[in-house]
């Protein structure tokens, strides 16, 4: 107990001194806080972002193959160019591998009502933008993750999703507080937006009548030989009405009567537009949509019709289970027109300045650190030297060697804690500024790799990434904004517990470092030759 | 030689500084007792400094033995031998210059475990036994006088109640006054209390309290009078 009273009157006996050890312990905590801070958070978005897009499965045409493959089938000059398709049943059974943690699905198709009027539903046929009826040569769809894509075929006010609960989840969307509204619990049933449900007078337990209309994509090789544009053609028990396009070539088409109970009403708290810029058409309005399960939707569907949009999202269990997904994949059915791959480019492209901020990070701490040390144990060197003759007394009135290397390493501790406390405030503070202007430079260094407009994304904001696969019939290719990403260019820094045991520990390391030194330099004095070169 | 009475018993003993190139001290043989002051008296550089760091425990002999009691310094723990047994009043003080008198004994009572159950009360106590007062007492050792600060050195060599008392040249500061008085101190810790008290000195008022007066020269010791 003395040992620790004296080494705390010592303390404030030599304050110059301790002032100026305390000064250098101070700068090295605050800047290896700032330091660890920088680095573990940039090591967690790495970590979060790696697992985010390396675990998330992408599968998209193989361009190359599908070029090929439209040159190896030209004739008479010709080049027919077809997307490949995977068959929504096929997607759907990819879900069942054992390398996957879990997949997510939900599919959407243009639809339109001859009994109900939607939403700015007026505006379009005064614009005269968009057909009110089935047939219409124009639709617009609006995806969940915000893209807007236009399609000639598959006119329709409404969009009619299947298994999209999404926003639910999120909170985006909620049932209204009516007491009866509920969630679809079977096929044939429906939730519709409130601002629908009162234009229309619909209530729950109502049935809506929708009418959807499906393409069928003729094969290449079909004879259409005497057919002529508005003939009827009946393939795969289902009748269609052909439509004669550019080049002779024909569209089938049918129209599909949907008759959906309405289960429940909701609320969305999204705008009804994804921006203002947008012409207001019902097509495009968030609020004409009709959600029902995702096997209602499939069930409208017939061999080879490819209106309806299904989105497939897989999840490996571990980025290292990917071979063993395609694998799989492959022995189902997948063909060797599409890659099975991870979005490794845009994991690059966004964590490129966090990876570089944590690698200047992590070298300006080890620099720190070693100068740190080196200073450190100077400047303790010098304070033993200078403390010789008080070392020799305590030695020579019979102070044991340890108990005085004790003396002075709790010393070295309590001025190294009163450091940690001021250090860890300090470097707290001044860690997002300092990473703001860092990770500032790193993204703007970044930019010149990367292309595509769009907003800087921050930690936690995952957004709508190119991980998904649509699997239209149609088209498939990755979704989402998967180009449009940004470098991350802010970054969210906060001081977790991890981190104050690492600092903790660095700063015990480095009293205990320093305090070794005084006790190497100790072990040598001998009280007596301390004393007579004094005297 | 050894004898139960002896405290200390020096045989040959002999030291040789390493850059030297004669010895300081040439096979000594001594007796110090319980109850007695013996005095060393001799020329600068005769080696009685010497002696005295060797007896306390400060330095190790390069020939010959010295016995504490029955034992051995070599098999005992030097650290703990200094701190508990020997008291030393050293020529230059050797006090802890930034702290204050007090403090001085109450650390010097640490670090041997005193069991005293006020120690700095002790400590005023004893300080006021070689005329230190309370307010001088709280004083830091620069801001006192020589006399005053070899009065804290003699306080501090007593406040462990040591058997062994090593003095070097300790009233070579005080005036006639209060060298009389620390010299009773002496005195009654020898002849009242038992101790062994061995003091280094040239003053003659010490050797005539003594009761054996070893005379060193060129490293040799020597009996010259005992009462």
């Amino acid at each position: 107990m003395f040992i620790f009273t004296n080494a705390m009157e010592n303390l404030l006996r030599n304050k110059g001194r301790n002032i100026l050890i305390m000064t250098i312990i101070f700068l090295i905590i605050a800047t290896t806080v700032v330091a660890l801070i920088i680095n573990n958070t940039s090591s967690a978005v790495i970590e979060d972002y790696k697992t985010r897009f390396s675990s998330q499965v992408s599968i998209s045409p193989d361009m190359e193959k599908v070029r090929e493959e439209a040159m190896s089938g030209a004739s008479g000059g010709m080049i027919s160019m077809r997307m490949p398709i995977i068959e929504p049943e096929l997607l759907l059974s990819f879900a069942q591998s054992e390398a996957l943690q879990r997949s997510e699905a939900y599919a959407s198709v243009s639809a339109d009502s001859d009994s109900l009027t939607a939403i700015d539903q007026s505006d379009d046929e005064e614009n005269g933008s968009g057909p009110a009826g089935p047939g219409g040569s124009i639709s617009g769809s609006s995806g969940p993750g915000g893209n807007v894509g236009f399609s000639i075929r598959g006119a329709g006010n409404y969009r009619l999703y299947g298994g999209f609960w999404e926003a639910f989840n999120n909170g985006t969307r909620a049932l209204v507080d009516d007491g009866i509204s509920a969630l679809p619990a079977a096929d044939n049933e429906c939730l519709v937006s409130q601002e629908l449900a009162e234009l229309n007078g619909i209530k729950v337990g109502d049935i809506i009548r929708l009418q959807v209309q499906m393409s069928y994509d003729i094969p290449a090789d079909a004879d259409l030989t005497g057919y002529a544009d508005g003939d009827s053609y009946r393939i795969n028990g289902q009748t269609y009405t052909l439509n004669q396009g550019l080049s002779d070539i024909f569209f089938a088409s049918r129209t599909v009567e949907v008759a959906l109970k309405v289960t429940g009403i909701y609320d969305d708290l999204n705008d009804a537009y994804d921006n203002e810029n947008m012409p207001k058409m019902a097509a495009f309005n968030h609020r004409n949509e009709i959600l029902t399960t995702l096997d209602t939707l499939l069930s409208l569907r017939s061999t080879n019709e490819n209106n309806i949009n299904l989105i497939v999202t897989y999840f490996l269990k571990s980025p290292d289970l990917l071979a063993d997904f395609e694998a799989y994949a492959r022995d189902a059915g997948l063909s060797d027109l599409f890659l099975v791959t991870t979005d490794a480019a845009s994991y690059d492209r966004i964590v490129k300045p966090v990876v570089a901020l944590k690698s200047i990070t992590l070298t300006f701490m080890i620099v720190v650190l070693v100068l740190g040390a080196i200073i450190l144990i100077l400047l303790t060197l010098i304070a033993i030297r200078e403390r010789k003759y008080e070392i020799g007394v305590l030695r020579a009135m019979g102070m044991k060697k340890a108990k005085v290397a004790l003396g002075l390493w709790t010393e070295l501790l309590v001025m190294t804690a009163i450091c940690l406390v001021l250090g860890l405030g300090v470097g707290a503070l001044a860690a997002q500024p300092i990473t703001d202007v860092l990770i500032t430079q790193q993204a703007e260094a970044a930019a010149p790799d990367t292309a595509g407009p769009g907003g800087p994304m921050t930690t936690g904001s995952g957004g709508p990434i190119g991980v998904s696969v649509i699997g239209a019939p149609v088209m498939i290719s990755g979704s989402g904004a998967g180009g449009n990403l940004q470098p991350l260019s802010e970054m969210d820094i906060a001081i977790g517990f991890d981190t104050i045991l690492e600092i903790i520990a660095i700063a015990l390391l480095l009293a205990t470092l320093s305090g070794l030194v005084s006790t190497s330099r100790i072990t040598r004095y001998e009280p007596i030759r301390i004393l007579m070169e004094r005297n | 030689m050894a004898t139960s009475a002896n405290v200390l018993t020096l045989h040959k003993v002999s030291y040789k500084y390493d850059d030297a190139k004669s010895f300081a001290l040439r096979r000594v043989d001594a007796a110090f007792e319980a109850g007695k002051i013996y005095t060393i008296i001799g020329k600068s550089g005769s080696g009685k400094s010497t002696l005295l760091s060797l007896l306390a425990g400060l330095d190790v002999a390069k020939g010959g033995e010295i016995l504490y009691g029955k034992k051995s310094l070599k098999e005992l723990d030097r650290d703990d031998y200094r701190a508990r047994n020997i008291g030393v009043v050293f020529q230059g003080y050797n006090l802890l210059t930034n702290t204050t008198a007090v403090k001085n004994i109450v650390l010097s009572m640490d670090i041997s475990g005193s069991k005293e159950a006020d120690k700095k009360q002790y400590a005023y106590d004893l300080l006021a036994k070689v005329g230190i007062n309370r307010e001088t007492a709280e004083r830091k050792i620069l801001k006192l006088s020589g006399g005053e600060q070899q009065r804290v050195a003699i306080a501090r060599a007593l406040s462990h109640e040591p058997n062994v008392i090593l003095a070097d040249e300790p009233t070579g500061n005080l005036d006639s006054e209060t060298e009389e008085e620390i010299l009773a101190i002496f005195a009654s810790l020898a002849h009242d209390e038992g101790k062994c008290v061995i003091i280094v000195t040239h003053s003659k008022r010490i050797t005539a309290i003594a009761d054996v007066i070893y005379g060193m020269n060129a490293g040799s010791l020597t009996q010259m009078r005992a009462k």
